[in-house]
């Protein structure tokens, strides 16, 4: 018998030829969620192989453009005792060599034992000490990943405990932000609001970010083109109990932006993709 | 609105690409995500209906790669097969043995072999198409598909002789 090889192999296709009412009706559902919600934060998509864990801490993705995508799943997971926020301080400084140190052992530890971040890839972007408390971006650029991580860390002690650490991000790269303006990146929320931690990119003109959180006022630390800021308190409008996904959590984040020329653009809105 | 447009075109072809893969319950939220990152990238995808659907399709894969990392950082995704291709009850003895190797053979095949060949044959793309999922050259695409053939037609030429298809005759 003779045949041709992908006539032969055609039958076998596994993928059904027609959608059921309901995938369409459900497709119709995504497709305005998509296009109706370009502003509302993104938020976890439950990974294939590992369920997301929940427990303390919430997490939103707005990308550089806006609905944040995502793929790489947000596996947000906490550990180890309650902060001490009360050292906080709203305009941050520069952890010492030493401190980063400390609190890289740790955080390091986390991103190479996490499933969703290349840990071989992912460097530490940006870090910054409020208080007791030290945080570290680790970036890879492509894809877009962020993983934050927040230790207690008293400054000139090696002690590091209370680590809070979230990975969130998208499967493509991130986006560049126009020269005056700023890419939203990944927002975590932990212990049920207690604290928030967010990130993104700046243009070159951009000098400084910030961020209105509530009643909280945060100056964030801008260095390298990219901003992180964490603050005693919540990110989004919706309580706790509000989950992070899809048609999740709304954030709750007014941002001003300083130019290098000393302007400051109040009430900035990061840019999204045409 | 032309992402509205592009959704309509290509939402079935794209769950369908990913249904080839991965398990039918992932399927949705998957292709979900695919649209997602169009939306957010809709400046970069090509403007020609079929480049745009190669572009959607090389979405996914890169998607459903990165979710399968913790599993050994494959670098080509396994497509799955029907388990029981439709076969009328009058069909030939020798056709309905032939159906039961292929699907044994599929199950042999690498991974690279089983996605070079479901580019070609159920994802209905181009050599160009296909290398753009891939990032790859067209050359190199048709290369993968001309070994991938041979592999397939190795596991079951006892039972059948299978003949080179017309893409191979374009390297």
């Amino acid at each position: 018998m003779k045949m041709e090889t992908d006539a032969v192999l055609r039958p076998f296709d596994a993928a059904p030829t027609a959608l059921t009412e309901s995938e369409l009706q459900r497709a119709r559902t995504t497709l305005e969620e998509i296009v109706s919600t370009p502003y509302a934060p993104w938020s976890e998509h439950e990974h294939l192989t590992s369920p997301v864990r929940r427990h303390g801490m919430r997490f939103a993705f707005v990308s550089a453009a806006v609905v944040a995508v995502v793929v790489a799943s947000a596996v947000v997971r906490s550990d180890g005792a309650s902060m001490a926020y009360a050292s906080w301080t709203p305009t941050p400084s520069a952890p010492s060599a030493e401190d980063l140190v400390a609190a890289e052992a740790v955080c390091g530890d986390k991103v190479r034992n996490d499933d969703t971040v290349d840990g071989d890839e992912a460097k530490v972007a940006l870090a910054e000490r409020r208080g007791d408390l030290v945080a570290l971006v680790y970036r890879t650029e492509d894809p877009d990943i962020t993983a934050a991580c927040l230790v207690n860390n008293p400054s000139g002690t090696t002690d590091v405990d209370g680590v809070r650490f979230g990975v969130g991000g998208s499967s493509g790269p991130a986006l560049k932000p126009p020269r005056d303006g700023f890419t939203q990146g990944a927002v975590f929320e932990h212990d049920r609001g207690a604290g928030s931690i967010t990130d993104g990119a700046v243009g070159p003109a951009v000098t400084g970010v910030t961020i209105h959180a509530a009643d909280i006022t945060v100056r964030a630390t801008v260095e390298n083109g990219r901003y992180v800021a964490w603050w005693p308190g919540p990110a989004f409008q919706d309580g706790p109990e509000t989950p992070s996904g899809r048609g999740g959590p709304q954030l709750d984040l007014s941002y001003d932006l300083t130019l290098a020329d000393g302007t400051v653009v109040r009430d900035a809105e990061p840019t999204r993709p045409s | 609105m032309r992402y509205r447009a592009l959704y309509s075109e290509t939402y079935r072809d794209v769950l369908r690409f990913v249904q080839r893969r991965v398990h039918p319950s992932h399927a949705e939220d998957v292709a979900a995500e695919v649209f997602l990152t169009a939306w957010r990238r809709f400046e970069d995808i090509p403007r020609r209906p079929d480049d745009a659907r190669a572009w959607l399709f090389g979405v996914a894969r890169n998607s459903l790669l990165n979710d399968r990392r913790a599993q050994g950082r494959r670098e080509a995704l396994a497509v799955r097969i029907a388990e029981i291709a439709p076969l009328s009850t009058s069909a030939p003895d020798d056709i309905a043995a032939l159906r039961a190797d292929v699907a044994r053979a599929w199950q042999r095949l690498s991974s690279t072999d089983q996605e070079a060949l479901s580019f070609a044959v159920f994802d209905d793309l181009s050599s160009s198409q296909a290398a753009l999922v891939l990032g790859i050259t067209p050359v190199g695409y048709r290369l993968r598909l001309l070994r991938a053939r041979r592999s397939l037609r190795r596991q079951i030429e006892p039972v059948c002789h299978l003949t080179d298809s017309q893409t191979e005759a374009h390297l």
